[in-house]
């Protein structure tokens, strides 16, 4: 049987058909070099480990983070030879891969989302201090929501929660969480507060909040937005463009609720100092009372006291004048016609004596 | 439903605050302050009752995205 024999066209058309039943879209690791963006639309690079090396290609607006030379990434890619025959990794994602990649992407786009205002605390909105209606972005499987939930309902009641079950990891959560958010700001009737939560996870598991265009949703969300993600040293870049980051899921819920048993504990508190405040007038009103009490008996005593001595000293008036403490004292009273030849009454203390007046002379 | 909850609450939180408050302002005498503290402490009954009694709606979106993880 005779080889088959194809034109370059039919060659290069057979291979591709060939790699796509193959390996169809596959995730490759390696270590980016020469990477360069050309008209701002198109991004070359290599990728590469110590031992080989492959072009890839991919357009800019898939590029979710930033990446350069010497990160390590991992790309889905699906390989292609060009009508050059030329081949190629044609990528429909890239992630970085490692902690020091991952830093090193945050750092870039940290600064660049930074510079444009993204961060600012001009920015944050204030939560009100007792929703209603609240929107909650997370997996509904995940130890970080029960968390959420567990402690939202503990300490409060009476709100609509509506929960966008998403992924929060992997290749497909970013654009979820992004689908999410857009769905809420599109209601009618906008939840008074956006939480997006999930618990701790390795820095890969928590690349997704680094995604940029996921950053810019929810810088761009009309509604607040409070974050909860990973544990309290995890900061991620979307918890710098939520309104409020909580350290944890824990925390979200505690921040974006009152506790009702703190508030009853409170009023209770209050009730009971007001009613020390009321013993303690009716207190001051008894000892009030008692003085002005004291100040009467006393004032009363005082006037007793002044009419006793008034009295005392008319007394003593009305006895300096009395008829019989002047004869007593050997004064006598003469009663009768006081002119010569007459008779007098002469009254002393113990006499009465009956006399007759011989002369009368002015002294 | 939820909303009414929400700001009867708040309604009842307003209400119990200028009562209480009302201890601490000058026209606090003794004459009234019995009667006040009831209706005080009738409000905080009032308010304890609703806080326990509200509950949270949770309903979770099925369809919101197409693709499978």
């Amino acid at each position: 049987m005779e080889n088959p024999k194809f034109s370059v066209s039919q060659f290069v058309e057979i291979a591709n058909q060939t790699l796509e039943y193959a390996f169809g879209s596959i995730l490759i690791e390696g270590e980016v070099s020469s990477f360069k963006i050309n008209q701002t639309k198109y991004i070359f690079f290599d990728l590469k480990d110590e031992t080989a090396s492959v072009s890839c290609f991919m357009m800019a607006f898939q590029l979710r983070v930033p990446v350069e030379d010497g990160m390590r990434v991992v790309v889905r890619a699906v390989p292609k030879i060009t009508n050059w025959g030329k081949f190629s990794l044609t990528v429909q994602s890239i992630t970085p891969k490692g902690e020091g990649s991952i830093k090193k992407s945050y750092q870039i786009l940290k600064e660049r989302l930074t510079k444009e205002g993204l961060f600012s605390e001009e920015r944050k909105r204030k939560l009100p201090e007792v929703p209603s209606r609240i929107g909650v972005i997370s997996s509904v499987q995940a130890a970080g929501y029960v968390d959420f939930m567990k402690i939202l309902q503990d300490r409060w009641g009476g709100m609509a929660i509506e929960v966008a079950h998403v992924q929060v990891q992997g290749e497909v959560a970013a654009d979820q969480i992004i689908r999410a958010i857009e769905f809420f700001n599109q209601q009618e009737e906008l939840p008074e507060i956006l939480v997006l939560v999930r618990g701790g996870g390795s820095a890969d598991d928590l690349a997704v909040f680094n995604d940029e265009k996921l950053v810019r949703a929810i810088a761009a969300s009309r509604i607040p937005t409070v974050t909860g993600i990973g544990h309290e040293i995890d900061e991620s870049l979307a918890d710098l463009a939520a309104d409020v980051k909580a350290s944890t899921p824990t925390s979200a819920a505690q921040l974006i609720v009152p506790d009702k048993k703190y508030i009853i504990n409170q009023f209770s508190s209050e009730l009971k100092n007001n009613l020390n405040k009321i013993k303690l007038s009716i207190d001051r009103a008894e000892q009030a009372l008692q003085n002005i009490d004291s100040k009467i008996s006393l004032k009363i005593e005082q006037e007793l006291s002044r009419s006793f001595d008034k009295y005392n000293t008319y007394m003593r008036l009305i006895n300096n004048v009395n008829p019989n403490n002047v004869l007593a004292r050997g004064y006598a009273v003469i009663r009768g016609e006081i002119e010569r030849g007459g008779n007098i009454e002469i009254e002393t203390k113990k006499e009465l004596i009956i006399a007759e007046v011989k002369n009368v002379r002015k002294k | 439903m939820s909303e009414k909850n929400s700001s009867s609450v708040k309604d009842q939180m307003e209400q119990l605050d200028k009562a209480l408050a009302w201890f601490d302002s000058e026209e606090f005498n003794l004459e009234d302050a019995f009667k006040k503290y009831e209706e005080a402490a009738e409000l905080a009954d009032t308010l304890e009752e609703t806080l326990q009694e509200m509950k949270n709606k949770v309903k979770v979106l099925s369809s919101l995205h197409q693709d499978k993880a």
